[in-house]
């Protein structure tokens, strides 16, 4: 009778498909990388097949997160009139509110709106019934053990073997010890150990739990309770060269391996008292529900402030006005491509108002060129395009010098150093005195203890870009080694048809990409090129300015019906955000044939720098108030202070995007983030440029103002909390304090200043073509659809504005 | 001497001018950011003023150590408080540390604490440990030390608690002053045989050390090596050596500067300076010296072993900072006191430097693999590697899991304690009872006729329980205190048995009974504070910060902490058992150490963790 339960009780545990849950429990887990290459994309991705306010509505309860900023927040900003009564007025219209009820909700107590009761976690019943908890011995040991194992070098003394899977390899090390693993040694492990993962989990569970119904539910609550960690397991299950010291880890490995710790635990701390969690009688689900009969205030006011800020920016832009009668007197001296980051657009501005001879465009900052870099140091190849897309050609960069770093120059760059015993005990009494003077002089003046600029990185190397047309097969991992002349024009002519740079060559094109340099910051990546995969865009310039000063390229260009003029050069350079600079990546003799132009180009780039170091300063609270010089001088060293934790604020209050000709943005002043793209509604009569555009941008800058957005909303959860007390581990991510599930999204200090506002994606088209095209990627679609990123159009002939409201365009009052 | 004697007041200054700038921001701690900055910073300024001035003095004097002492009248039969201070070659190296660690810290996080909550409570724990080392340097009186001692000690709690939501913080906080307690009790034996020492004079300094071991002819005394035992434990507490190294990377909770000043530069030395301060002592006696050498020795090992195979960059770091000290254990041992001054010195900016670039670590071998040759992973080589594999991989096991030191304590001690005076079932009171019947017997009958031995034995007993209970108390805070208050009167009966007289209690009821007094009345004002403990952490500091901080005071004076009078009602109480020198001396002092820990740890379940609704 008694074998005869036990039967079907472990067949009925083996209904429980493990595979089914995990798939469906790594939707949710974020999908952030290692930390050495940061990507911005929506926190929710996993909800973005529903719409914006009901997507944050189920995330919240599923996370425990917050939704929105504060009440009192939304309500100061009522008060502020930086949320306007028409806005206000058109969002209730459109949630079909009227006022008064509004304004009684309002009145109410507005606190009672919210619901922040999460559910109480199954586990919690066992720590009720014991008075003390395993939580900390679980944290502990499981952190250890995974941080351990995809380690990249902090440790001296790596995981002993790491071939195999994560836990097989566990269990190697547990076997193949001399002395005891805890709570690995503890009988029940023993016997769950001898099995693979995917048996383990619903044998270990039977232990922990004992009902299959709960299963699911427990195993989402452990893995959400590790999402950090866990998230960042799934990502390198599903891509392997994330990590350069590859590792063979799943997220099924690293459940079984969390459950049996804690199967180990219990054992190890509860003994014989321990029952599975189902013994408990469990309380009806308390779902948390808003409270019924009112409605819901804040994402009215939410929406209302969103309208606020689009409302002021739509004001500025040109719409409706004749433009192009002062292009058409002289043709520009020079020209410029930037990023469309939203760093530039303030830039660009200052530099246009600086000199009225420069034009400037805005594309992705990698110009066209998706690349991957192959150094002669490494092995590994270095993505250098935005993250969908997938290059299949390879820059060489060789290098001309090679130095060998003593341990005394890592450590003194903040690397690790001998910290061991007699290497250690040696090292401190030679360390120690330069330790201290470096870092004397670092804090007194952080000039003193520079250590190089951004721009140097790439300068001094040699860059290989073409390949021999008759190599036509790649290689086995099916790349190229560069660029065939064909191949290369092709990229050329692509990104500038893109801006619609086709004719009125200037005699010189600065290709500017963009970094930031930073010190003591794990987050240094994030400030770089979004659309270099979190990399200064150095090398993209460079190889960009390489194919289109080719007189092979040229030549194929002008067969692909571009002209450019011999006397036209390309000047790659890198702007350097953090730090207010601006330098050319060539040897000053090749710009020999424009140096005078480079000169008044230099000039202006200079002048438009100091505006634009004052216009950032006004953000920093400890900036001088002095003259513009200091102020030039602070942005810059806030790039290279180690004790500075906001080298800038870099997207921060990004909230608009503007897909036309630089006519339509020209005089918006915004105080708000815009990244910039240039686009000629007039030669593009069936969409595949806009399609293009279209598919790059709304991905990227939504995804950058959706990381934003939640990292805002709730810093613990969806950010990364507070960046003083982080502790990196592995080189993968970073930890709060000694040990804590890994922090993924974004640090309070890069998201303080962030009004949290939905982007607003501005294409300066005809409504019908921004139909077929969108209908055309039904993947982008859905951002629109869904209300993730908002959109409008304005008529490149009439300048009527249009919104797009569920899949068509209605006009709307501004 | 005279109390307007310029170095006296040179000297006292030292430690007096951070303490007052600490309080001064805490009192403060609403005024703008610029104001705290500049005060702090005036305050950093001024100390460094007053050091390099008293350094050129000491110079100037031809390196002759200044020595100052003032003894102020308790006006109570013949106790009173030796303030004595002393600034020779130690007080130097490490006032220089202090004030060039201080400097550059202050300096450091004026930006890098920028607008974070908690400003203020930052530099005010800052400036806290500044005057904790600073007295820590100049002290030449042993309970003047301890007043140091116990500055560092709780400017580390609350630095390690510094976000005090984040529970993982609290509990490595509480982990840490658990620790440190077992440490105070290590030098609160001290003071007491250094009292029944110089019963003459009742007045035995660091620097009258030296003449008073040659006075003994160098003969080691059972009391001294009791002394030096008692200092070696304390040290080896403080400094994280083993078995009490586990502690060190679990203060890595706090903000990166705190890290580095406490746990890379400062806090981390204070068990050397100590050794090196009584270094007359124990480096006399061939076994103390033995095991000074061995604990330093084991500790570098294991903490080798362990900081090898941490995967995060803190860990390693601090790792890497016991196992030096562990080797200035050594030094100290072996007699090199220069050396273990310039080590400290060379340490102590290298590992504070590591720690505040700690962030940079991604960026640093991303660097490197773009100059040098081989991919990211640069520490190819490890001899571990040569090893066998079942070697190697008990290395590692070993060293993932702390040299098993953290669960050797749990084991030891947390859940043999809770199992034994804790649980509350009827079988568990019987054989409580029954235990307390059985050492009474016993010890009468060993005696054969004392009745007053046996009752010493089985009340403390009965003290070590309460004490243990109080420690593992789910209510609120006010039964805790009771507890705490309870065991105080139980150590006084069982020191009046010793002394014959009824000093000790009145000592508890003048210095100590009034505080808890002082809480029962301040919790009938305060209702809100009626949380349970076992209700989890309430975050109190958030809701009433003040509320907290009186409670904090209050509390600090209940368990008889140094700046606090009721300290000397500890000291009182103390006395008498060490002299009469039974057994019951370590147990009494056990209890009062955990008197602390108990306290604190109610401390941390009212007033740090996620704040709660209050419903009245």
């Amino acid at each position: 009778m008694r074998m005869e339960n036990l039967r079907t009780q472990s067949h009925r545990s083996h209904e429980f498909a493990v595979d089914d849950v995990l798939h469906k429990v790594a939707h949710y887990l974020p999908t952030q990388g290692p930390l050495r290459t940061f990507v911005h994309h929506n926190t929710l991705h996993a909800f973005q097949n529903m719409k914006f306010h009901a997507a944050i509505k189920e995330a919240a309860k599923i996370h425990g997160a917050k939704r929105y900023l504060s009440v009192a927040t939304y309500l100061k900003l009522l008060a502020d009139a930086k949320i306007s009564s028409s806005s206000l007025a058109k969002v209730l219209a459109r949630w079909q509110v009227s006022p008064d009820v509004f304004s009684a909700a309002l009145a109410k107590d507005p606190n009672s709106t919210i619901e922040t009761r999460p559910r109480v976690a199954l586990r919690e019943l066992r720590n009720q019934q014991f008075q003390f908890t395993i939580d900390g011995l679980l944290s502990t040991t499981a952190i250890r053990l995974i941080g351990s194992y995809v380690d990249q070098g902090v440790s001296v003394l790596p995981f002993p073997v790491t071939h195999n899977g994560l836990w097989h390899d566990v269990k190697r090390l547990k076997r193949s010890s001399f002395v005891k693993f805890r709570p690995l040694n503890q009988p029940a492990c023993s016997e769950l150990l001898d099995l693979n993962s995917n048996n383990a989990i619903p044998k270990a569970l039977e232990w922990l739990v004992g009902d299959p119904k709960l299963y699911e539910r427990y195993v989402t609550e452990l893995l959400l309770h590790y999402r950090g960690w866990s998230g960042l397991v799934y990502q390198l299950e599903q891509d392997k060269t994330l990590l350069v010291d590859e590792r063979k880890i799943s997220l099924m490995d690293w459940l079984a391996l969390l459950l049996t710790l804690e199967v180990g635990f219990c054992e190890q701390e509860y003994g014989t008292k321990h029952v599975p969690l189902a013994v408990y009688a469990l309380e009806a689900d308390p779902e948390t529900t808003i409270n019924a009969g009112t409605i819901d205030i804040i994402p009215i006011l939410h929406e209302a402030w969103e309208e606020t800020a689009y409302a002021e920016l739509l004001t500025q832009l040109n719409v409706g006005k004749k433009f192009g009668s002062k292009k058409s007197q002289q043709g520009p001296k020079m020209q410029a491509i930037f990023c469309i980051d939203d760093r530039e657009f303030t830039f660009r501005r200052f530099l246009e108002a600086s000199d009225s001879a420069i034009e400037t465009y805005g594309a992705p900052g990698f110009f066209g060129v998706d690349c991957l870099l192959k150094t002669d140091e490494s092995t590994d190849l270095v993505k250098h395009c935005p993250v969908p897309v997938t290059p299949k050609f390879v820059v060489h960069k060789v290098h001309d010098q090679k130095t060998k770093t003593s341990v005394l120059r890592r450590v003194l760059r903040g690397g690790t150093g001998a910290s061991s015993f007699w290497r250690g005990w040696i090292f401190v009494q030679f360390a120690g005195i330069p330790s201290g003077i470096r870092l004397l002089l670092g804090v007194l003046n952080p000039r003193w203890a520079e250590e190089r600029k951004l721009a140097a990185e790439f300068h001094r190397s040699k860059l290989v870009v073409f390949r021999d047309a008759e190599r036509t097969s790649p290689d086995d991992k099916g790349l190229f080694a560069g660029y065939t002349f064909d191949e290369a024009a092709a990229k050329v002519a692509g990104l500038l048809r893109m801006i619609g740079l086709t004719a009125n060559f200037a005699d010189m094109i600065a290709v500017v990409a963009h970094g930031a340099s930073s010190v003591n910051n794990p987050y240094f990546s994030a400030y770089d090129c979004g659309a270099c995969s979190g990399r200064p865009g150095g090398i993209n310039s460079r190889a960009f300015a390489m194919m289109a000063n080719h007189p092979e390229v040229r030549s194929r260009l002008l067969a692909l019906g571009i002209n450019i003029p011999s006397t036209t050069q390309f000047v790659p350079m890198l702007h350097d955000t953090t730090a207010s600079e601006i330098e050319p990546l060539v040897e000053p003799s090749e710009l020999a044939p424009v140096r005078n132009l480079f000169e008044r180009f230099h000039q202006a780039v200079q002048n438009a720098l100091d505006l634009d170091a004052e216009e950032r300063c006004k953000l920093f609270e400890l900036a001088p108030q002095a003259n513009r010089a200091a102020k030039r001088r602070h942005v810059h060293d806030r790039a290279i202070a180690w004790y500075e934790p906001r080298p800038e604020y870099n997207h921060a209050a990004n909230f608009a995007c503007v897909v036309g000709r630089r006519d339509l943005s020209r005089e918006a002043v915004a105080s708000r983030g815009v990244f910039l793209q240039s686009y000629d509604p007039h030669s593009d009569p069936d969409g595949t440029i806009l399609q293009g555009i279209l598919n790059a941008v709304i991905p990227v800058c939504g995804g950058i103002n959706l990381e934003y957005m939640f990292s805002r909303f709730d810093t613990e959860i969806y950010g990364a909390g507070t960046k003083l007390p982080q502790n990196v581990v592995g080189l993968v991510g970073v930890m709060t304090g000694l040990e804590s599930d890994l922090r993924t999204g974004l640090p309070t200090q890069m998201t303080e200043i962030h009004d949290p506002l939905r982007l607003v994606c501005i294409v300066e088209q005809k409504t019908p073509l921004i139909l077929t095209t969108l209908n055309r990627i039904p993947a982008i679609k859905e951002w629109l659809d869904n209300d993730w990123v908002n959109f409008v159009a304005v008529c490149p002939d009439t300048g009527k504005c249009e919104r797009y409201r569920d899949g068509k365009f209605v006009e709307e009052v501004w | 001497m005279q109390i307007f004697d310029i170095n006296f007041i040179l000297l006292t200054l030292i430690w007096l001018v951070p303490l007052l700038g600490g309080v001064f921001v805490a009192v403060g701690h609403n005024l703008k950011e610029r104001t705290l900055a500049r005060t702090i910073r005036a305050t950093a300024w001024i100390y460094l003023a007053i050091v390099v001035t008293v350094f050129v003095q000491w110079a100037g004097g031809d390196y002759q150590t200044l020595l100052e002492s003032y003894r102020i009248p308790l006006g109570w039969k013949s106790y009173d408080i030796d303030y004595s201070l002393q600034f020779d070659r130690v007080a130097a190296v490490f006032l220089a540390m202090t004030a060039f660690c201080g400097m550059t810290v202050v300096r450091f996080s004026r930006i890098y604490l920028h607008k974070e909550p908690g400003y203020a409570r930052f530099f005010a724990l800052i400036m806290l440990l500044m005057s904790g080392m600073s007295i820590l340097s100049l002290a030449d009186s042993m309970p003047f030390f301890f007043a140091g001692w116990e500055f560092v000690g709780f400017a580390s709690f609350f630095l390690v608690a510094f976000y005090r939501r984040r529970q993982t913080s609290v509990v490595n906080a509480l982990k840490i002053f658990a620790v440190y307690r077992i440490g105070d009790l290590g030098l609160l034996f001290g003071i007491v045989i250094v009292h029944l020492l110089s019963e003459h004079g009742r007045h035995l300094t660091f620097s009258s050390l030296s003449a008073i071991m040659l006075e003994s002819g160098g003969q080691s005394s059972f009391l001294l090596t009791l002394l030096a035992l008692g200092i070696v434990v304390s040290a080896t507490a403080k400094s994280a050596q083993v078995p009490f190294s586990f502690w060190l990377p679990r203060a890595m909770e706090g903000p990166t500067p705190s890290s580095a000043i406490f746990y890379g530069a400062l806090a981390v030395h204070a068990g050397v300076l100590l050794l090196l301060r009584m270094a007359p002592v124990w480096q006399n006696i061939v076994p103390v010296q033995i095991i000074v050498g061995a604990i330093g020795i084991i500790t570098a090992i294991v903490a080798t072993v362990c900081g090898r195979v941490q995967p995060s960059i803190k860990a390693q770091l601090a790792y890497a900072s016991v196992t030096q000290v562990g080797i200035m254990f050594v030094e100290l041992a072996c007699g090199f006191d220069t050396l273990v001054l310039f080590h400290f010195v060379t340490h102590a900016l290298l590992r504070s430097f590591q720690i505040l670039v700690s962030p940079s670590v991604i960026a640093a071998f991303m660097q490197m693999q773009d100059s040098e040759a081989g991919n990211l992973r640069f520490s190819g080589w490890s001899w571990e590697r040569m090893l066998p594999k079942r070697v190697m991989s008990s290395f590692y096991v070993f060293g993932l899991q702390d040299g098993y030191l953290e669960s050797f304590w749990r084991h030891l001690i947390v859940l043999p304690a809770r199992r034994a005076f804790v649980h509350d079932t009827r079988r568990a009171r019987h054989l409580r009872l029954g235990v307390f019947v059985a050492i009474f017997c016993l010890a009468y009958f060993i005696s054969v006729t004392s009745i007053k031995l046996g009752l010493i034995y089985a009340l403390t007993f009965l003290l070590m329980q309460t004490a243990v209970a109080a420690c593992f108390e789910s209510g609120t805070f006010v039964r805790v205190a009771d507890k705490v208050m309870r065991s105080f009167l139980l150590a006084s009966f069982v020191s009046a048995m010793m002394a014959g007289f009824m000093d000790p209690i009145w000592a508890v009821l003048l210095g100590i009974f009034p505080f808890w007094l002082l809480i029962r009345i301040w919790f009938n004002a305060n209702r809100d504070f009626n949380i349970p403990i076992s209700a989890g952490f309430a975050g109190m500091y958030e809701r009433n910060a003040f509320g907290m901080w009186t409670l904090v005071f209050l509390a600090c004076g209940l368990v008889g902490v140094p700046p606090m009078p009721s300290f000397f009602a500890e000291d009182i109480l103390i006395e008498p058992i060490v002299h009469h020198f039974s057994v019951p001396s370590i147990f009494v002092g056990l209890s009062l150490a955990l008197n602390g820990v108990a306290i604190f740890r109610a401390i941390a379940h009212l007033g740090m963790g996620e704040p709660v609704q209050v419903e009245n």
